[in-house]
């Protein structure tokens, strides 16, 4: 299989035919993170175009992202961690009180399928977790989450909470779920505010431009 | 007599109703509370970690013991309301955060709105019910138990409707047990129906079975209802979905008739689909109308009172967009049979927004569904030979005695729909919203409140200042 081959497999969220594929270069000596960079991310770049013109939509995208988490797998082993690339790292959460996952985790896929680094800290996530992550994680964005509106002020102590350790220097806060609002997250001082999944990709470019 | 609009043939409602038991006896329902565990373990079904595994005997026991029909008593006995059995019950809407109303900007909703829409269900004909958590203010709360407890105590105090419960876990239910009983003065009944949300797919949160568990205890009101969406929370295909909520309403149902047999249960659905792009909910989809139909069809299966639909949409102002999926969603819900509809006027946004002029429109909405269900009737007299026999060709029917008699009864009219001729001058854009805004403001002032009996009043206010400290935002 050739890299163009490859690009297709992505595309078409072919799980098993990037896994053979990647494995099949592996073996004739391809370099690992050419595999990386040439047959699985132009793919899933060309995913993102489509899902951005609305001629591809969140289930096929999750399955190319799917594909090409397959071929990483594979690869991932023979590079150093250093070397692979990544667009920056989020770290995601729901806030606490709130146990709703599905939004949270349709946003770390969405990131991750971008080429985006996501530590997923879960569900009812206090601001004291949030800090003692931030601090041993150091991403380049959090990424709060909260489905209801009696937990959406979780929000604000946990951005008070980055703040009084200086951790918001350096660090941009987006927040989402169907209560919160672009005005909220001005009010609690977020970054920036995301309505949906793909929207919340491209405020991480913006933060990462 | 009528019938219902269906979308299931007999043997695929069969099909449905086999493939649910399937999925509880293999897959399991998480039902993340001991006490619930230990019910249905006691009872003989496999409990693995917090799964629970129901066997298809316990569920056809349950659905033995579930009511087909029960009465939702009012504090106002003229009031109360038969949840089953044939008729559909409108319900304000539950937990919308904003407010919008013509001339000003969506805001937040403060207990002043809660109040105000209390009173304007109150006097509307649409509704049936009042009370529950119309909207969820901002406001002075010591906490959010006070909130919710003033919410409940004001549902009460402005409406002796039939009240909707709340249930955010133990503490709440309580409240809306507590105060519901105080309303009755100690008369015995379903006095408050409250709603129990499965999370989907197949998972019952510690706080909806604490508060499952209360209601159940008090054979007080519970309708079963998952919100699903499908590509999401829920298969894509919509049979598959109703698999998934059919099992989860019987999982909960068959809990309540464990706890205690009897327990009116409603089958309730909520669910629709995700959309493809953004993966928001989609209320105003032709999809959701279609699980209504399937939803009512299967609670008819059943033997057991239905909910589901109401006049919902994703419009963001009571427009165009408004207008076609309120009315594709609520005539479903309607046409299908449903036995009491939530969220049945005001709705925008997907739930999060209350329009007082949508709340107006809506009755509208409503009439027209109520109308069009009730079809078209051929009898002896409705043949009219007699009328046509005296008025002949070229005659008119404007005042024949048939006429007189039949009229009102037969011909439904809008409050609000401009059925006049064109009028030079008028701003078309504003007319018909402008009548919606004058009715809720026309109603609010004609308002006079259904006291309680001072003793009863008095037993209230003490019990919340009791229990929070401090005095209740009423007009006393």
């Amino acid at each position: 299989m050739d890299f163009k081959g490859m690009n297709e497999h992505v595309l078409k969220g072919n799980v098993e035919e990037v896994t053979r594929g990647t494995q099949e270069m592996l073996e004739s000596g391809a370099e690992p993170l050419r595999i990386i960079s040439e047959g699985l991310i132009p793919g899933m770049n060309v995913v993102g175009g489509l899902f951005k013109k609305g001629e591809m939509f969140v289930p096929e995208v999750m399955r190319s992202a799917k594909a090409m988490s397959a071929g990483i797998a594979l690869v991932r082993p023979l590079i150093a961690d250093s070397d692979i690339p990544t667009r920056g790292t989020v770290l995601m959460g729901t806030v606490r009180g709130d146990l709703h996952d599905i939004g949270k985790n349709l946003v770390s896929m969405m990131l991750e399928s971008q080429g985006f680094t996501v530590i997923d800290l879960g569900v009812n996530i206090t601001p004291e977790q949030f800090v003692a992550a931030a601090e041993k994680h150091r991403p380049q964005i959090i990424g709060m989450s909260a489905l209801l509106t009696t937990t959406m002020l979780a929000m604000r102590e946990t951005i008070k909470a980055l703040q009084e350790v200086n951790l918001t220097d350096g660090i941009k806060v987006m927040i989402g779920g169907a209560p919160v609002t672009a005005a909220f997250a001005k009010e609690i001082g977020a970054d920036g505010y995301a309505p949906d999944a793909g929207s919340a990709v491209e405020l991480c470019e913006q933060f990462v431009a | 007599m009528n019938s219902w609009l269906e979308v299931l043939k007999p043997e695929e409602i069969e099909e449905i109703h086999a493939a649910s038991l399937e999925v509880l006896e293999d897959v399991g329902v998480e039902f993340q509370l001991e006490e619930a565990r230990a019910a249905f373990q006691a009872h003989g079904a496999r409990v693995a970690g917090s799964r629970v595994y129901i066997p298809r005997l316990l569920i056809e026991q349950a659905l033995t013991a579930a009511p087909e029909r029960f009465l939702l008593e009012a504090r106002n006995p003229a009031r109360s309301v038969w949840i089953g059995g044939g008729e559909t019950v409108f319900a304000p809407p539950a937990g919308c955060v904003y407010v919008q109303a013509t001339g000003t900007a969506r805001r937040s909703a403060v207990p002043a709105d809660y109040i105000d829409l209390v009173r304007l269900v109150h006097q509307s004909t649409h509704y049936g019910t009042n009370g529950g958590g119309i909207v969820i203010p901002e406001g002075d709360f010591g906490s959010d138990e006070e909130k919710f407890a003033w919410l409940l105590l004001a549902g009460h105090w402005y409406s002796d409707k039939p009240q909707m419960g709340l249930n955010l876990g133990a503490k709440v239910s309580r409240l809306a047990l507590d105060f519901s009983r105080m309303a009755f003065g100690g008369r015995p009944g379903c006095r408050i129906l409250g709603t129990i949300n499965p999370d989907s797919p197949l998972m019952f949160s510690p706080e909806m079975l604490a508060s499952l568990l209360i209601y159940a205890r008090e054979g007080q009101g519970l309708i079963v209802a998952p919100c699903s969406m499908a590509i999401a929370t829920s298969p894509a295909t919509l049979a598959g979905t109703l698999v998934v909520n059919n099992a989860e309403i019987l999982a909960g149902l068959t809990l309540a008739q464990l706890v205690r047999p009897g327990t009116p249960v409603v089958y309730g659905n909520t669910s629709t689909i995700a959309d493809m792009k953004t993966m928001a909910i989609a209320l105003g989809a032709p999809e959701l109308s279609l699980l209504v139909l399937g939803t009512a069809q299967m609670a008819r299966r059943y033997r057991l009172p239905s909910r589901a639909g109401g006049s919902l949409t994703d419009a963001k102002e009571p427009d165009m967009q408004a207008g076609l999926e309120s009315m594709l969603s609520l005539l479903s819900t309607v046409a299908g049979g449903v036995s009491i509809v939530m969220h049945a006027g005001g709705i925008l946004d997907s739930f999060l927004t209350l329009s007082y002029e949508k709340l107006i429109i809506d009755e509208d909405t409503g009439g027209m569904a109520k109308r069009f269900q009730r079809g078209i009737e051929v009898n002896r007299e409705t043949l009219a030979l007699e009328a046509i026999a005296d008025r002949g060709a070229g005659g008119n029917f404007l005042d024949h005695e048939h006429t007189l008699k039949h009229f009102r009864n037969e011909i439904w009219r809008p409050q609000l729909s401009d059925r006049e001729v064109y009028q030079e001058g008028r701003d078309y854009q504003a007319y018909t919203l402008a009548k919606a805004t004058q009715a809720w403001q026309k109603r609010l002032e004609g308002y006079s409140r259904p006291v309680l009996p001072e003793e009863v009043e008095r037993e209230m206010l003490d019990f919340y200042h009791q229990r929070f400290g401090s005095e209740p935002v009423l007009d006393v």
